[in-house]
């Protein structure tokens, strides 16, 4: 029979076996794995097609190096699903198939809970993000090296634009996981998921042209634009202020689907 | 040992547990009985934290179970429920829940052999029967080597065999001092599993008490059946000491109100010979009947008519 020695262990390590425990579970689910596969594949494939035909198109040696950039962003409309997905299934899909009463039997301390699974989906999203954004700014730039001398890795700012892009999809991915936590289910997750990347920025085109450029500004994935380009463009907030601003959605949202979390019979 | 103290839960304005109050002590199986939507699940629920109750509180060795920093090292849980991935294998979910209780790897391997499911470890669970399912949740209730069991309908889905096992490992932890509660709507089975029973009807708690105490109780009240030569002379001894007696034929009477001691004792006492004294003893299904019968089942709920399908 066990004592309770289990009470009185130091904290660090409690914390320590639940982020194993959720990023060992990550690791057996085939749709985590498929989910980055595809991430990454709309990076690289989009990255191609979009530095070929802009290649093609150069008009003027110089230029290449904002297309290689170009190439990459260009995926990000594409790749924030899957990276949205895989954060919605990580907490509704728990909701749905029941696997969520075992989970909070092992860890009744469901904030505890949410915390891991975001740190979990944080790192793995963020680091095969980067290696994509990377790896498509490699293809990028090779498919334009006759357009530009040095199409490589070659200004701070850059290396910025790809660095952000890996981290924008961390975020949707974490903005996903959110949403899968406020819905509760898969279906309804990934619903909303679209409803916030991309059936919010089309709508916000029906309401009047003022009011319109004021909102859209704060939409996610206009904020996502601000973090990713290169140089700036009018009414943008710039890269940190985007990212601060993406944060917030993050945090809004992550207290909604923890608040939800809280008070659920499961 | 599990203390729960003023439990309630109500959805809306109807109660489906209703201050319920009772104690699982250590070294004894404690079985809990209802029918069908008597509020078993929901209250095995509430003590492991999974649904928020309305008011009151469940202790388990003194704690809440969200005190529990690795709840599954000090409590294992069966729930009625699926509560595993489909796509898992039963291995993946055992070494997740492992790595999270700090249980070694080992464990894994020797619980799927302890609930016979050794050969099945690396299939998904979607392929799983509804028996293997069950086994795995006792798998999952046992890995941690917890001091208390608590198990929602864990004889459902087992096969005869199964059921032997299961009572057999059963006895085996509450004789080492486990605390073991167990719900069920099979009467019979809680009559041979458990050394307590606490019955809710209708999310109220009727009865709490040790099996053979609750049996007696019961059989006080049940019909004696004596046969005697002298049948009139007995009849009219045991009309003295208050029964209602039944002469049926020249030998035979059912008497009500007397136990069949107080019977054969009276018999003696007046020197009258005794043939046959047979009390009828009711099993727990019986005394399950009359505690939950009489009370009158409210619009929408499941009459009280579905226990005789049990």
């Amino acid at each position: 029979m066990t004592e309770q020695r289990t009470a009185s262990e130091p904290t660090s390590g409690h914390a320590r076996r639940l982020v194993a425990s959720e990023a060992l579970k990550l690791s057996y689910t085939t749709t985590a794995w498929r989910a980055l596969a595809v991430m990454g594949a709309l990076l690289l494939v989009i990255a191609s097609l979009v530095a070929s035909s802009r290649a093609s198109a150069a008009v003027h040696v110089g230029s290449g190096r904002g297309d290689a950039v170009d190439s990459v962003t260009s995926g990000l409309f594409l790749a924030q699903l899957p990276a949205g997905v895989l954060g919605v299934l990580t907490v509704a899909g728990e909701f749905s198939t029941g696997a969520l009463r075992s989970s909070l039997l092992a860890t009744p301390r469901r904030t505890h809970l949410l915390a891991a699974k975001t740190f979990v989906i944080l790192v793995v999203v963020l680091v095969a993000a980067e290696a994509a954004a990377f790896a498509a700014f490699a293809v990028g730039g090779y498919e334009l090296r006759n357009t530009v001398g040095e199409a490589g890795v070659g200004s701070i700012g850059v290396v910025r634009c790809v660095a952000c892009s890996g981290l924008y999809l961390a975020a949707m991915a974490l903005l996903g996981l959110a949403i899968g936590g406020i819905c509760r289910s898969r279906t309804a997750g990934v619903i909303g998921l679209l409803i916030a990347v991309s059936v919010l920025p089309t709508f916000v085109n029906f309401l009047p042209p003022k009011a319109d450029a004021q909102v859209t500004r704060y939409l996610p994935t206009e904020l996502g634009m601000d973090m990713v380009r290169l140089g700036s463009d009018h009414g943008d907030f710039g890269p940190l202020p985007g990212a601060l601003l993406l944060g917030c959605w993050i945090f809004l949202t992550m207290t909604a689907a923890a608040a939800r979390l809280k008070s659920a019979d499961v | 040992m599990i203390k729960v103290s003023g439990l309630s839960k109500d959805y809306g304005r109807r109660p489906v547990v209703d201050h319920l109050d009772f104690t699982a002590p250590s070294g004894r199986i404690t079985g809990f009985l209802g029918a069908n939507g008597a509020g078993k699940s929901t209250t095995l629920h509430m003590i492991v934290g999974l649904i928020r109750p309305s008011s009151g509180t469940a202790h388990i060795d003194g704690m809440a179970y969200h005190e529990l920093l690795v709840p599954p090292r000090a409590v294992g849980v069966l729930l009625d429920q699926p509560s595993v991935h489909p796509r898992m294998t039963a291995g993946q979910h055992l070494n997740v829940l492992a790595v999270r209780s700090g249980v070694p790897r080992h464990r894994v391997r020797e619980v799927l052999e302890t609930v016979g499911l050794a050969d099945a470890g690396n299939k998904p669970v979607s392929r799983f029967s509804f028996g293997m399912h069950r086994r795995l949740g006792l798998a999952c209730a046992l890995l941690g080597d917890p001091g208390t069991l608590i198990l929602d309908e864990p004889a459902n889905g087992l096969d005869p065999q199964g059921i032997v096992w299961l009572r057999d490992l059963l006895a085996k932890l509450a004789e080492q001092g486990r605390t073991v509660l167990l719900s069920s709507h099979l009467l019979g089975e809680v009559q041979a599993l458990a050394h307590r029973v606490v019955v809710l009807d209708r999310g109220r708690l009727v009865a709490e008490d040790d099996v053979p105490a609750l049996l007696d109780r019961a059989s006080a009240r049940r019909p004696v059946r004596v046969a005697s030569p002298a049948i009139q002379d007995l009849a009219g001894e045991l009309r003295r000491l208050g029964a209602t007696v039944a002469v049926t034929d020249g030998r035979h009477a059912v008497v009500n109100g007397l136990t069949a001691a107080q019977i054969g004792d009276a018999a003696a006492v007046a020197g009258i010979a005794v043939h046959e004294l047979y009390a009828e003893r009711p099993d727990l299904e019986a005394v399950f009947m009359t505690l939950t019968e009489g009370a009158e089942a409210p619009a929408g709920r499941t009459p009280p008519s579905s226990v005789g399908s049990l």
